[in-house]
Parts: C-alpha cells; structure tokens; sequence
C-alpha cells in the first residue's frame, strides 16, 4: 500500500464516529453485527443450549443447568474484576486467578473463627493485591501485564507456602451453608453472583467512578486534558479487579469441597475470554460489568456443550484456544477497530 | 554571536553525550546485573568459581536463556509472546514421544524444533494478518499448544526410555563446558549477532521503534513479524528439547515458571521497557543472572516458592523500573531549556511521549 492510500486510509478511520460507535456506512457486515450485537448473544447462548439439549436430551433438566451455572457463577465475578480493568483502557490483569485463589485459601483457613471475618479477610487480600498492582501500573506506569505476572507469581508462592501445599476444607458454619443452599431450585451462589452483578452495572452505569473509568479508557489523553485523574481511575480499577476476584475465591470456597491452592488459578484466560465475549473491548471505554458476566455464563455453557460433544479435556482447551483467538479477531473486525 | 554558537554546540555535545551514555547504560545492563550478582555470589558461596559448578549453572541456564532470547526479540518489536511456556512443554512432550518411537536423536530434535517453529509461525501470522493483539492471540495459541502437549503425553510426563542423547548432551569436556552449553552459546550468538548488525535485525529495531514509519518507509513489516514469532518459537523449542532431554522426561504442564522467567530476564537485560530499544546479548545475559539468583538461592537453601516469589519480586520491580523514561525526560527538559536560551520566542519542544492517546 502506497504512504498516500495508506494515509487517505487514516483519515477515514479518524472521522468522527455516531454516538462514540464507529461509522455505519463503511462495513455492513460490521454495521449490522453492531445493531445487533446484544440479541446475537443471546441467540448464541439459546443455540448453545439447544445444541446441548439435541445432543443429550437430558441437558434442558435442572439438574445439568445448575452443574453449567454452579462454575460459571466465580468465572462471571472473575470476568467482571477482568471488565473494570479492561474498560479503564489497554489494561489486562493476569492476576485475578491467583487472587481469587489466594482468597478461597484465606477464607477457608479464617472460617473456624467465623464467616465474617472470613469474608472480610478475603475481601481485605484482594483489595491488597489490587491495590498493589493499581499503584504498579497507575503511579510507577509499569507495563500492567509484566506488573500482574510477576504479581501473580509473588501471590502464588505465598499461597502455596502459606496452605503448605495441601489442599483443605471448609469448616462448617454460614459460609458452607451458603454455598450449598438453593433458592427455589437455583443454587444461592448463583442468585449471588446475579445480584452482585445487577448492582455493580448499576453502579458503574450511574456513579462517577463508572463514568470516569469509561471516559479514561475511551481516551487517556483527552481525559487527562479535560481535567480528569487517569491514575485515580487505574488504582480504582484494578482494586476493584483484587475485589471481585476475591468474590470469585469466596464463593468457590463456600461451594467446592476440598480446596486446593491453585483452585483458580486457571481461570484467568477463561475470565478475560468470558469478558471479551461479552462485549467488553480490549481497547478500553467500552462494556460494563453485566456483560462480562453474561460472557463468562456463554464460555461456561460453550465448554459444557463442547464436553457433551465428546471431546476430553484436553482436546476441549484446545478449541477453546482456537474459539478465544477467533472470537476476539470476529469481535474487534465486525465492530472496525 | 561566536560565542553563542560555541556555547550551543557545546550543550548539544552535552546532551548527545548524555544520550549515547543513558542508551549504552540500557544495552549494557544485563551484563552488568549478571557480572556483579555473580561476584556478590561469589562473594556468599567459594564454590562458584569452581569449574564444575560454572558448568551446572551454564547448563542448568541454557534452556532459559534460550526462550529468553526469543522472547527478547518479540518484546523488541513490541509484541508479547505468552505462549513460549507451552512450545517448551509441546515441544519437551514431542522429542521424548519421538525418541521412544525409535527415531534418530538428531531428527527428533529437528522435528520438536521445527514444531515449535511452526507454532511460532501460527501466533505471527495470527497477529500480522488478522492483527488481533498479541496478548490475546499467544494466551489462546498457549491453550492450544498446551492441549496438544496434553494430547500427545495423555495427561502425565512420559519418561524417556533410550537414554543415549541425555547422556551426550550432558558430558562435559574443557572444564566448563557440554553439549548443551555449546548449543546454547552458538544459537544465542548467532541470534544476537542477526538481531544486532543483519539487515533483518535493523529492520526489527525500525519496526519495534514505529511500525507506521516502518510501514511507510516500505518496510515488509508483516513478514518480519512472521520471522520474529516463528523465531521465538523455535528457540522456545530448542530450550524445551534440551530441557527435557537433560531431566529425561517430557511434561506437558511445565513452562508458566519458565516463560515468567523468561520475560524477566528479558526485561531485566533491558528489552521490553520501550519497544525498539535494548540489545538481545545482554537480555540473554539477564536470563542467565536470574539463573544465577536462583542457584545461588538453592545454595541458601532457599524454598522452591520462596524462589518464585523471588522472582515474582524482581518482575514487578523491573517492569516498574522507570530508567528510560527517567532519562529520556531528563533529556527532553535539558533541550527545552536550552531552546529557551538560545530561541527566546520558543516554547516547550512536543515530545513523543505526549503525542498519541
């Protein structure tokens, strides 16, 4: 391509968008997967299902919908703590897996002293490596995923030395009846997670913090010339990322049986993906927590069809790898970024 | 009016002095971490200036500082590859699967390098010519990689049952030296060299420094992409091979400590904090330093996750080491104030680093 296309190009990818989207007119494909893009989830979702239900009948029981939704449960808290992150701009936190399974230890070693200070506990540790991580990007401005990786290996190795290397069990008391209690049929940790999560999107949709972390990802410099804080916005990102990693810990410790130290610590791609999925762009500025949520229960449902459909394990994460890379190239192509 | 002229001359001799120190002062950085952490362990332990214990370290480093130059090379292009733990493991798992099946010791090795190559070319073309994010196209190439690793081992370590190359890859001769590290040396000189002074090479730091100028200065920006991917790749491979030749077993899950690590020595050896910037020789160099902590933390008896927070430690640090912006700041306040003596009406020069969003 010739400097003078290459630069007409530019332009016209500079022009002024509608309502902050990109331009109608230049790619219809992307113009009506844009229009669209919120009942193409959920179509996708009712698909899945139905693929589910045709390949095992009994897949559409309560049953095998509560064994999708138990796991999906911690993976949207997850998805969400990825979301805050990604839509304050650019950013990605490699850690939340650790996090969450550095949580679920901590929780689970408080429990004998009480559920709340359990919680509280939890809560306290990922807000700490949140926080951390949020001053390692926003103040020192270190590149957020060599920060978050070295983070990730500094709170593994707490983890593993602090549980000793074994795995251990919850002891009696709210937490365990909390995680395995249901609600008219639905598992409590289920509704918890729905709840948590209408009221972060409204939060985040209303508040100013959810306003400013919009605006800083949407673009850095012009928040920063119109006045804003970027580095307040960064710390509350990623300590809200330690938080809701530290929900995801709790509530997989209130429900699986033996813990063990590395419980989560596989989830972080699966969270980033779920987000992804979701509609929460890579590039900042744009998605909400409700969304990373509902992306985490479509990846939960897609690994569950793909296991249905007989792959093992192993085969299932490699079209898994090759879904995450497709749907983030159809994403970003179809939206024209 | 001479004077002044003098005077301006020999400010910007200043500043250009400056630069050239602040730049060599990068590109030297890994060898001066690793010559002075190994003398401060030379200082803690009398062994390690032994013959013997050179050799383990240099053999016990080579499959690290092999990924950790391929890795070098794609952070110098200002791409990520996340996946370089799961080529070793992959490519671990292939050379012991093949050496089991009775085929030759060299043609195993190539074919578990070549695979490695061949993931390596899968991540650049996915980032080239799809131009999705690096990020994001190595964590899901990683998944797959590992998956196939899985596969091919079926989920445990495979034990290798001809013992013939383990044992030549590792008799030493010349005092400090075995097969392995012979390897090694000649691999990562050959890539330094090609990175440093090729045509090639140059192109790299072109692209790592702005891929839109490379572009339209018609650079073939999308082919060397390719090149560095598919070559971080086969040396992950490399170091995967000789890794799991040396413990004599292919594990289909190792490789998340070795790629951390990776990507520390790199940035350790000053490449990554700013794309188009460092030299290959010297993030090799940082590798072998954090091989250096971490057998000198092994003589101390030092635990295994006491080491990796260690080295978690020292990423967080380096990644938030702010050298370079530290020095070119000190540089760009250095000739706005002297553009304000000389150029009175003047204002503050725009910088870069306030240009893009």
């Amino acid at each position: 391509m010739s400097p003078v296309q290459l630069a007409s190009k530019r332009n016209r990818e500079s022009q002024p968008t509608e309502n902050g989207l990109p331009r109608s007119g230049r790619n219809p494909a992307g113009a009506f997967a844009l229009r669209h893009r919120e009942s193409a989830r959920v179509l996708a979702l009712v698909l899945l299902i139905a693929v589910g239900a045709a390949i095992r009948p009994g897949y559409l029981t309560e049953h095998s919908m509560v064994s999708v939704l138990l796991p999906a449960a911690p993976l949207a808290a997850l998805a969400t703590a990825e979301a805050f992150v990604m839509i304050r701009g650019k950013f990605v936190d490699l850690s939340v897996g650790v996090t969450a399974s550095a949580a679920a230890v901590l929780a689970v070693s408080v429990s004998p002293h009480g559920t709340i200070p359990a919680v509280l506990a939890a809560l306290a540790v990922g807000a700490t490596i949140g926080l951390a991580n949020g001053i390692g990007v926003g103040v020192f401005r270190g590149n957020p995923i060599i920060v978050t990786l070295g983070m990730s290996s500094v709170v593994g190795a707490i983890t593993l030395a602090a549980s000793g290397g074994s795995s251990s069990t919850l002891s009696p008391g709210m937490l365990n009846n909390f995680g395995t209690a249901s609600l008219a049929g639905i598992p409590e940790v289920v509704l918890a997670v729905a709840l948590i999560l209408i009221v972060t999107a409204w939060w985040f949709a209303v508040s100013r913090w959810g306003r400013m972390m919009r605006l800083a990802g949407d673009s850095e410099l012009g928040f920063r010339v119109s006045g804003g804080r970027p580095v307040a916005g960064t710390i509350v990102a990623f300590v809200l990322a330690g938080l809701f990693s530290a929900v995801a810990g709790i509530l997989l410790a209130s429900y699986v049986q033996t813990l063990d130290f590395t419980i989560a610590a596989n989830d972080t791609l699966p969270a980033i993906a779920g987000a992804v999925i979701g509609g929460v762009s890579l590039f900042g500025g744009e998605g909400s927590p409700w969304r990373a949520g509902f992306g985490a229960v479509l990846f939960g449902f897609l690994t569950s069809v793909l296991l249905l459909a007989g792959l093992s394990p192993y085969q299932e994460e490699i079209v898994e790898g090759v879904l995450v890379v497709t749907i983030v190239y159809l994403t970003e192509k179809l939206l024209g970024r | 009016m001479t004077t002044v002229k003098r005077a301006r001359a020999r400010e910007y001799t200043r500043i250009a002095g400056l630069a050239r120190t602040g730049r060599a002062a990068i590109n030297a950085r890994g060898y001066l971490i690793l010559v002075t952490l190994y003398l401060i362990a030379g200082l803690l332990s009398s062994s390690m200036f032994q013959a013997g214990t050179i050799r383990a370290i240099a053999a016990n480093g080579v499959p690290l500082v092999l990924v950790a130059t391929g890795e070098a090379a794609v952070l110098l292009i200002g791409e990520l590859d996340l996946s370089v733990g799961a080529v070793t493991a992959l490519s671990g798992v292939f050379v012991i699967v093949l050496l089991n099946h009775d085929v030759a010791p060299t043609v195993a090795i190539g074919l578990a390098v070549s695979a490695g190559l061949a993931a390596g070319i899968v991540n650049g073309l996915c980032v080239a010519l799809l131009r999705v994010s690096s990020f994001i196209v190595t964590l899901g190439t990683s998944l797959v990689f590992y998956g196939i690793a899985l596969v091919g081992a079926n989920g445990v370590q495979v034990p290798v049952s001809r013992f013939g190359p383990t044992t030549w890859l590792g008799t030493s001769f010349a005092q400090i030296f075995t097969p392995t590290v012979v390897i090694g040396l000649v691999v990562v000189t050959v890539v330094a060299v090609a990175v440093g002074s090729s045509p090639w090479g140059r192109q790299l730091y072109a692209i790592g420094g702005d891929r839109e100028s490379a572009e339209r200065w018609g650079l073939p920006v999308k082919t060397r992409v390719i090149s560095v991917f598919a070559l971080a790749g086969a040396m992950a491979a490399l170091g995967g091979v000789l890794s799991a030749l040396a413990l004599g077993t292919g594990d289909p899950t190792v490789g998340s400590q070795t790629l951390l690590t990776a990507i520390a020595g790199a940035v350790i050896g000053g490449v990554g904090a700013k794309p188009g910037e460092g030299r290959i020789g010297s993030a090799a160099c940082g590798a072998l330093a954090l091989v250096v902590l971490t057998f000198l933390l092994n003589e101390e008896n030092v635990g295994a996750s006491a080491q990796q927070a260690v080295v978690g430690v020292v990423v967080v640090a380096v990644g938030l080491g702010r050298l370079d912006p530290a020095v070119s700041r000190h540089l760009a306040a250095k000739r706005d104030a002297l553009m304000k003596r000389h150029v009175p009406s003047h204002g503050p020069m725009p910088s870069a680093e306030d240009g893009g969003s």
